[in-house]
């Protein structure tokens, strides 16, 4: 599995329910006609007739249920209403949802696979996929998508679309997405004297420095040392320095290359401004560092922002602010890590027709609008991994926040290597490698080349 | 000859089968009462027992049907999986730790709460209630009491003048701290069964004892200790065999971390299970894991054998 990705699923979770629980906060009412209303009004993106999305795929003769699992907030908000109109629109399907913590949605959707009851549509994160489509487990939607209006190809970011391919077959659809940049205290860096966010690697950490009196247990920065934590915050500065996961056949491991050992010392060596304690921890645990001003600066995606804007309104106010991340030297390439999720059949469920209804009517520009952005009244901040949304100029009026994040998107690298056993190396040696850099018990040039030899022999065994 | 031999065990069983039945008709309402429980064994224990030796012998990604035979691939593998070896000495740290630990302070609380003091049932009642608390919420719990930044612990500790210590994320300190955690979860159940034993013992050999001029700790050195014995080796067998498996407030607390200090063997288990997807291999390092607990039991069984023997 690609652990990389997993933190990330961990805070669409909370971006999804604070976005959908308020979305609709009119709430579906009375009749489903006046439903309709409530969610479509405000909508963003290309109205397309949710009725004839795929008239060449027939909806079931007799009356089906279609169970989707998911993690998001369905007990209120834009879910259950977009369920019942999907409902109007194709009486024979129902929708019945089932609900996973989005910390065991892998768990729990591999072991339902296993004893050959999987829900007919999933909300996985988009690592999922990538672990699932080479076993066969999940549903090859080439064919569904090219006879649907609601899911053109071409459409979808690229970098999205790579994240759920597999042999550049598409196997999920991407629903929602985001990125990684740099959030800053402003209330701090004034304090500290810095007038701007940095903008290379060499601002960073003199800013870092700045920002650090350990004596009064405020840092300049926040490190995670844990599992799939500390790969996935170290890969921007992978990519920026211009280094890469695995060789292009994806047989051999390249994160030790010169360029991945000068993005390893740097990342590294930021461990002098970040507090030990955060080591051991996630970069959702330690959200509230941030918040209370603890941690300077933060590397997390666009889920932070919602975080901030809800949970933490009363306490951060509004001293923070959002920075693309900072590249290696002035003018040097940018790069940062995206993820997101997405919807799938697993091939063991019985109603693949009806299931594709549901998911391509979720995919559809108004409905992935709305789940990602909310309405104007009520915005929320996930960013529609799809060109036109993005380009639209409606989609930031609301959600302004989120515009560095989409800027950023266009620096958007999935690396993620296409051998199914990299999940193991990222999760096994890369992780510990990283670890030991930044707990001090190693050298972490010595580190990344001894993970690297071992990372060959994970990915040349059979999966 | 050998087939005289040979013939008896299968009569001496046939007759056992019949005997079985004849049993199950008189008393088929003891039967028809434990069916639930002997049924859910049966799926979740002796089926998942046998399929997972199956799996050890194969490999299976789980979302995938096919599972290829690989002979004792899965095992050959455990010799040379460094991670594997961390798990089981973590695992034996842990338990080292737990076992003496639990049984120390579970027979000190049996001793002071078989005294006729106030309030008696009442602590024997706070002593229990982690025992029949789930691992998962005290180990949440847990979790933020012995948080670096925000923890009580260091909340109270500071108050005292000693610095915070980071209790779960520091490498050397991480494993302490489960075992201080499964201590405070396990006393409950030790002095349970002491305090059972203690009562066990008949107050004349007490009597006796300090006829013959032997003060308390004395009688306690040679009166109680001896007759606790049998309590003592069931408790000890009984930790020892769950402590080899401690999953859940090593889930809930670390995740395995930091740097893995913390990763025992059925959390690794469950890793390549679940998260790497190789069902083989994680089966066949259970297998690892029963054999090691098997030898440790057949161990202490013949020691207390030989003990009480002598």
């Amino acid at each position: 599995m690609r652990k990389a990705v997993l933190s990330a699923s961990v805070c669409a979770l909370m971006a999804v329910a604070t976005g959908c629980g308020s979305s609709g906060s009119s709430g579906p009412g009375g009749t489903t006609h006046a439903v309709n209303q409530t969610v479509q009004s405000g909508a963003i993106g290309e109205k397309l007739d949710l009725s004839k999305l795929s008239p060449s795929i027939k909806d079931p003769s007799s009356p089906v249920t279609i169970t989707y699992e998911t993690w998001q907030d369905f007990s209120k908000g834009a879910l259950p209403a977009l369920a019942k109109e999907f409902h109007q629109i194709h009486p024979n399907i129902s929708i019945k949802f089932q609900a996973v913590p989005a910390d065991s949605a892998q768990t729990k959707l591999t072991t339902q696979i296993a004893g050959g009851n999987p829900p007919d549509v999933a909300y996985v994160d988009d690592g999922t996929v990538g672990a699932f489509a080479p076993r066969g487990a999940i549903v090859n939607l080439e064919d569904y998508m090219s006879k649907s209006k609601a899911t053109p190809k071409d459409d979808y970011v690229p970098a999205f679309a790579k994240m759920v391919s597999y042999q550049g077959q598409m196997y999920g659809l991407p629903i929602d997405g985001e990125s990684t940049a740099l959030f800053y205290r402003t209330d701090e860096f004034k304090k500290a004297g810095i007038s701007s966010p940095p903008k290379t690697w060499s601002e960073l950490e003199a800013d870092a420095k700045k920002l650090t009196i350990p004596s009064e247990k405020q840092y300049g920065y926040a490190l995670f040392a844990t599992t799939g934590e500390t790969s996935y915050y170290w890969y921007p500065f992978l990519y920026q320095a211009g280094g890469t996961q695995t060789t292009p056949d994806d047989k051999r491991a390249a994160f030790a290359s010169p360029a991945g050992l000068k993005a390893g010392e740097f990342y590294v060596g930021l461990r002098k401004y970040s507090s030990p304690d955060l080591w051991g921890s996630d970069s959702w645990t330690s959200r509230v560092t941030f918040a209370t001003g603890k941690s300077a600066m933060y590397m997390a995606g666009a889920w932070f922002a919602g975080e901030m804007e809800n949970t933490f309104k009363k306490t951060i106010k509004n001293n923070w602010a959002v920075a693309p991340l900072p590249t290696e030297t002035a003018g040097s390439p940018c790069a940062t890590t995206i993820a997101g999720d997405a919807l799938v059949i697993p091939s063991a469920g019985k109603n693949h027709d009806a299931a594709w209804k549901w998911m391509e009517f979720l995919s559809a520009p108004q409905n992935m609008a709305l789940l990602n952005l909310g309405t104007k009244k009520n915005p929320t901040t996930l960013l529609p991994p799809r060109t036109s949304l993005l380009n639209n100029p409606e989609t930031f009026k609301a959600n302004p926040i989120l515009k560095p994040f989409a800027a950023n998107m266009r620096c958007g690298i999935t690396d993620l290597s296409q051998n199914p056993n990299w999940g193991n190396v990222d999760s096994g040696p890369l992780s510990d490698a990283l670890a030991h850099g930044i707990y001090g018990k190693g050298n972490i040039d010595d580190e990344l080349k001894s993970a690297a030899a071992k990372a060959d022999s994970i990915l040349q065994a059979p999966s | 000859m050998a087939a005289i031999t040979a013939d008896r065990p299968i009569r001496r069983r046939r007759r056992g089968i019949r005997r079985v039945l004849f049993d199950v008709r008189k008393e088929w309402s003891a039967y028809a009462m434990l069916a639930p429980s002997l049924i859910l064994l049966g799926i979740f224990t002796l089926f998942a027992v046998a399929f997972s030796l199956y799996l050890s012998f194969h490999r299976w990604d789980i979302l995938n049907p096919a599972k290829p035979y690989v002979g004792l691939d899965n095992y050959r593998e455990l010799r040379h999986d460094a991670y594997f070896r961390q798990a089981v000495k973590n695992t034996a740290y842990f338990t080292l730790g737990t076992v003496p630990l639990s049984m120390a302070f579970g027979l000190a609380i049996a001793l002071l709460l078989n005294q006729k003091i106030h309030g008696r049932a009442i602590f024997r009642t706070l002593f229990y209630l982690p025992v029949v608390t789930p691992l998962v919420v005290s180990g949440l719990i847990w979790k933020w009491v012995l948080d670096g930044d925000f923890g009580l612990l260091n909340y109270y500790i500071g108050k005292i003048g000693i610095s915070p210590q980071l209790w779960l994320s520091n490498p050397s300190l991480a494993m302490p701290s489960v075992i201080a955690m499964s201590v405070w979860a396990n006393v409950g159940f030790t002095m349970l069964v002491y305090l059972a034993g203690l009562q066990a013992i008949p107050q004349e050999y007490y009597e006796a004892a300090s006829v013959d001029g032997a003060g308390k700790w004395r009688q306690f050195r040679h009166v109680t200790l001896p007759l606790l014995a049998p309590s003592s080796f069931f408790i000890c067998v009984y930790l020892i065999i769950s402590s080899f498996q401690v999953f859940d407030q090593i889930f809930v607390m670390t995740n395995g971390g930091p740097l893995r200090a913390t990763t025992t063997v059925v959390y690794y288990i469950w890793q390549a299970g679940f998260q790497q997807f190789t069902m083989g291999y994680a089966s066949a390092m259970a297998y690892g894991l029963f054999a090691i607990i098997f030898v440790f039991t057949i161990v202490q069984v013949v020691l207390y054998n030989r003990r009480t023997d002598a």
